[in-house]
């Protein structure tokens, strides 16, 4: 069965010019919410630093964990971004695919208009989510 | 024994357990987590000699990571973690080009 994600056109633009803010290097962040909506994007930094790769900043992520469970929510996605390529999961996002509960969001800027979507990764098995930007 | 926090449940370890004895217990490997002890981060270097005291509070998270690496050609990937990260180095595997 088809999973679904449920993010806002402002939340879906906040990832995109944080994307666009950090080409060519790859950015990241984490999307806290409840029933496979998200309520709440937190932007992280992405310590590698590269254009290939990224690696939230584990300070960072203890920090965010810790508010998104303050706040009541739940982990519902890691999103990052492909600064020249297609918006679908590597086989580096793959193997490091720690969190199957979580949905991977993918932007791409490979071409003019940006493309996102979202995808469950458990066990190496990719499986694209219904991404509905309301 | 004594007791502890690890990801919020309380647990009885034996005095002088590690970071890395708890990991290793727990079947998972260092190299794929952060970890905090009483809020404070843990270089990784330091999980085979830190010890766990009465009362501390660990936690442990499997790191967020991935990327587009693979797809690029063999001179962008020799150049991927600029930061010289190598937590997520888990193998060759991971570097191969697909």
């Amino acid at each position: 069965m088809t999973e679904t994600l449920i993010i806002t056109k402002e939340q879906a633009d906040q990832i995109i010019a944080q994307a666009k803010a950090g080409a060519p290097r790859e950015i990241c962040g984490i999307m806290g919410g409840r029933h496979n909506k998200v309520l709440d994007i937190f932007p992280a930094t992405n310590i590698d630093g590269s254009t290939v790769t990224y690696k939230i900043d584990p300070k960072e992520q203890f920090q965010i964990m810790r508010r998104i469970r303050e706040q009541g929510l739940e982990l519902v996605g890691i999103y990052h971004s492909h600064p020249a390529t297609v918006a679908y999961p590597s086989a580096t996002d793959c193997r490091l695919a720690f969190y199957p509960e979580a949905h991977y969001v993918i932007v791409s800027l490979e071409k003019k208009e940006p493309v996102i979507r979202a995808f469950k990764i458990v066990n190496d098995e990719i499986a694209e989510s219904k991404l509905n930007i309301i | 024994m004594i007791e502890v926090t690890i990801n919020g449940q309380k647990e009885k370890i034996a005095v002088g357990t590690t970071v890395a004895d708890i990991l290793q217990a727990k079947e998972v490997r260092p190299e794929m987590v952060a970890v905090e002890i009483n809020g404070q981060l843990i270089q990784r270097n330091e999980y085979r000699t830190l010890t766990l005291v009465v009362g501390d509070q660990m936690e442990f998270l499997y790191y967020m990571a991935g990327g587009d690496f693979g797809r690029q050609n063999r001179r962008q990937s020799n150049r991927a973690t600029e930061s010289g990260t190598t937590e997520i180095r888990l193998n060759d595997r991971d570097f191969n080009h697909n």
